[in-house]
């Protein structure tokens, strides 16, 4: 252990101006990457051509909606934890999640209630879509790692799994934008799948890397 | 002007660089986190966790921002490097559980537990088993004659009542 006066010069002489993180700019960061994202994709893949005619169908905006709800939450949530405080816990994340995994619910209890409405989960379709939309939440996932790693988040566990959840729904929105199925199986299951999986991810791997 | 007001302003200064508000606002974080850290953690542990936690606010500097009040920006420093403790105790169980020796420095931090008020929250075994062995320091055989249990029993208390206190700091807003 130092001698405090020694401490205290030390990191005196070490002092250097600095420019004080702003939540504002991490959020304008995954607007950014956001676009982008969705820009790749659409670009890549393609657009849907409902939406590309100018008349979407209206579950998928829903869809998409909820997946854009869920994104600015966390969002939110992720970069204002960035900087340390005392009881700053926000639930609306939680509550956006909670509201999203209505899809999945109703997708299930469909189809245990006419099971022929399994035949728009395909699997084979929704496994592409599954791995798309997780690929396309790696360039706001490790983006958004990076910004919050310049900060100092009192809860890296709650922080990571925020994380995971801004970047699986930027990449389900993405793939929904893309992605020609209608059926509401199939994005209840499968887009959302990216959202789960991401954001599991986000709170056992990511949190370890904005540990400080 | 309000303590708190003083030490934002000097936060302020010290963000744009001034080493002067710097050393100021560093010793008065130093005295304001002995009395926080003295109701969390025993005596011979306190300077050292002052210590990091003025070398994280240090490195993280950057992340204050101006207009809000100062205590709590630093309360939530301190409270992240008790947590960081905690787990290193509980770590350090893990360790001793699965027949391996914990650092003497590692043992110092286990000590610090005898002060918090946390020790009440647990249940009876396993806060006597903590205090037995690692504030009193004694040998998990000594603490098996004492309470009268096996040693494995002791040693599972030990490792459960540290984690459950881990658990409870981290879902507490201290």
């Amino acid at each position: 252990m130092r001698n405090f006066d020694d401490l205290v010069e030390e990191l005196a002489g070490d002092l250097q101006p600095v420019r004080p993180i702003s939540p504002v700019r991490g959020r304008a960061l995954v607007l950014a990457t956001a676009i982008a994202t969705c820009a790749i994709v659409l670009v890549t893949l393609g657009i849907r051509p409902d939406i590309a005619a100018g008349q979407p169908v209206p579950l998928v905006m829903i869809i998409a909606g909820l997946f854009t709800i869920v994104a600015s939450a966390a969002t939110w949530a992720a970069t204002r934890a960035a900087r340390p405080a005392v009881g700053a816990v926000q639930g609306s994340a939680r509550w956006a999640l909670a509201t999203l995994l209505l899809l999945p619910a109703v997708a299930i209890v469909s189809i245990a209630v006419r099971p022929s409405l399994a035949a728009g989960l395909e699997p084979e379709a929704g496994l592409s879509c599954l791995a798309s939309g997780l690929a396309s939440s790696v360039l706001t996932g490790a983006l958004l790692t990076w910004w919050v790693r310049r900060g100092a988040p009192a809860n890296p566990a709650r922080v990571g799994w925020l994380i995971g959840l801004t970047s699986g729904a930027i990449g389900a929105l993405a793939i929904t934008l893309e992605c020609p199925h209608d059926a509401l199986t199939h994005a209840g299951i499968w887009h959302v799948a990216v959202v789960l999986i991401s954001a599991a991810f986000g709170r056992v791997v990511i949190s370890r890397l904005i540990s400080w | 002007m309000t303590e708190d007001e003083d030490l934002r302003r000097l936060m302020r200064l010290a963000q744009a660089g001034d080493q002067g508000s710097y050393r100021v606002l560093l010793s008065s974080s130093r005295d304001w986190l002995v009395r926080y850290f003295a109701r969390r953690i025993a005596p011979a542990m306190i300077d050292d966790l002052v210590q990091e936690t003025l070398i994280s606010l240090h490195a993280k500097r950057a992340t204050y921002d101006a207009g809000r009040p100062f205590y709590p920006w630093l309360a939530a420093i301190a409270r992240y490097r008790w947590i960081d403790a905690l787990r290193r105790m509980r770590d350090s169980a893990e360790l001793e559980e699965r027949g391996v020796s914990a650092g003497s420095g590692e043992d110092e931090v286990l000590a610090g537990l005898s002060l918090s008020a946390l020790m009440t929250r647990l249940p009876p075994s396993q806060a006597n088993a903590i205090v037995l062995t690692r504030v009193e320091g004694r040998s998990i055989a000594e603490a098996a004659r004492i309470c009268g249990q096996s040693e494995a029993l002791v040693k599972v208390n030990v490792h459960r009542g540290l984690k459950r206190l881990a658990m409870l700091v981290e879902s507490s807003d201290a």
